[in-house]
């Protein structure tokens, strides 16, 4: 069996030392890889990046992540990933990997994702330059995402994203807000491709547990919405069945 | 000559927003799903961040962009359980 933990939005900053450490010196009893769904950092600023990865020290397994919007504020997107790659963290953002970990392979295709908003509810590839740019920047994000789900040699394969592909786990959220929030598009490129699940964030008010449109199981792992340090995700692997117990609150 | 129009109190709402635009752009905080609610001279502020130090500083910023009202900080620090939940999945 395949143990995968994940949370998103823990928005660490300068504030946040020695807090994320304690709870992920655990992860290693509980799972075979680490995910993360963006939202690592308060605003994205280097300084909070290192603090991070000082945290992320605590956890003694692979750590596969892709940034959130906050991650972007301060303009160091790529500052702030190649700090959290050189400590280790592997970071996506449409692309794959498929991880070894001690129980097997697990494929993840990882990538922020953006807005747009739901099917009956979203916005056109139509108009004004800037109107055009915003839902095609989501299609390319989507398109990126199903080629890397696409791509991934494993029996286990987890679509990782910051934006929410589906409207079922933002229940609680405000409706105005929900083209804020994730877009179909994300959805349909992880039921063209296929996945065992759907991991992303950024919905602090949503639910945990959604869908997408064709059945695949979408857990919105916001820590504000797990209230949790993570939670760990079980696949079958090489014929095993079972989980280990099914809830240690 | 005409006698100048008096400029009407701006209204809640953008009171609101221009508190919500600072809390998401003051480098103290950097929040967005903060929500601010004003009833006469009182804010209100709510929601969830990761620490008591930037929950504190929600009201460093609000009474800054408000120095005229009371504020009323019912953010919470999430609060996180111990253990995690496991699912099996597939």
């Amino acid at each position: 069996m395949i143990r995968v933990a994940a949370v998103g939005d823990v928005h660490v900053g300068a504030d946040s030392v020695g807090r994320v450490r304690p709870h992920l010196e655990q992860v290693a009893g509980e799972a075979d890889l680490l995910l993360l769904a963006g939202d690592l950092t308060r605003v994205g600023e280097p300084e909070e990046a290192a603090v991070l990865v000082e945290e992320l020290r605590g956890a003694d397994v692979p750590v596969v992540a892709v940034l959130g919007n906050h991650d972007y504020h301060a303009g160091q997107e790529q500052v702030v990933a190649g700090m959290l790659e050189d400590g280790g963290v592997r970071v996506l953002e449409g692309e794959g990997v498929v991880v070894e970990t001690r129980s097997g392979p697990v494929g993840v295709a990882g990538a922020k994702g953006f807005g747009g908003g739901f099917a009956g509810a979203c916005g056109s590839d139509f108009g004004e330059p800037l109107m055009k740019a915003f839902v095609r920047h989501t299609r390319a994000v989507a398109d990126g995402l199903e080629k890397a789900l696409a791509g991934l040699a494993a029996d286990v394969r987890i679509a990782l994203l910051h934006y929410a592909p589906t409207e079922t786990t933002l229940q609680g959220e405000r409706l105005e807000i929900y083209p804020f929030l994730g877009s179909y598009l994300l959805g349909e490129a992880v039921d063209r491709a296929g996945a065992s699940v759907v991991l992303h964030g950024h919905a602090h008010a949503g639910t945990e547990k959604g869908f997408t449109p064709g059945g695949i199981p979408v857990r919105n792992v916001a820590q504000p919405v797990l209230r949790r340090p993570y939670n760990v995700y079980c696949f079958t692997a090489g014929g095993e069945t079972g989980c280990d117990g099914a809830s240690r609150a | 000559m005409s006698e100048v129009e008096q400029a009407s109190p701006e209204p809640d709402s953008y009171v609101c927003e221009r508190v919500r635009r600072a809390l998401a752009a003051d480098p103290r905080v950097g929040e967005l799903g903060i929500t601010v609610r004003v009833v006469g001279r009182r804010a209100f502020v709510s929601g969830s961040v990761a620490t008591p130090e930037r929950r504190q500083a929600i009201s460093t910023v609000v009474t800054e962009v408000l120095p005229a009202y009371e504020v009323q900080n019912d953010v919470a620090v999430t609060p996180l359980e111990p253990g995690s939940e496991i699912e099996m999945l597939g």
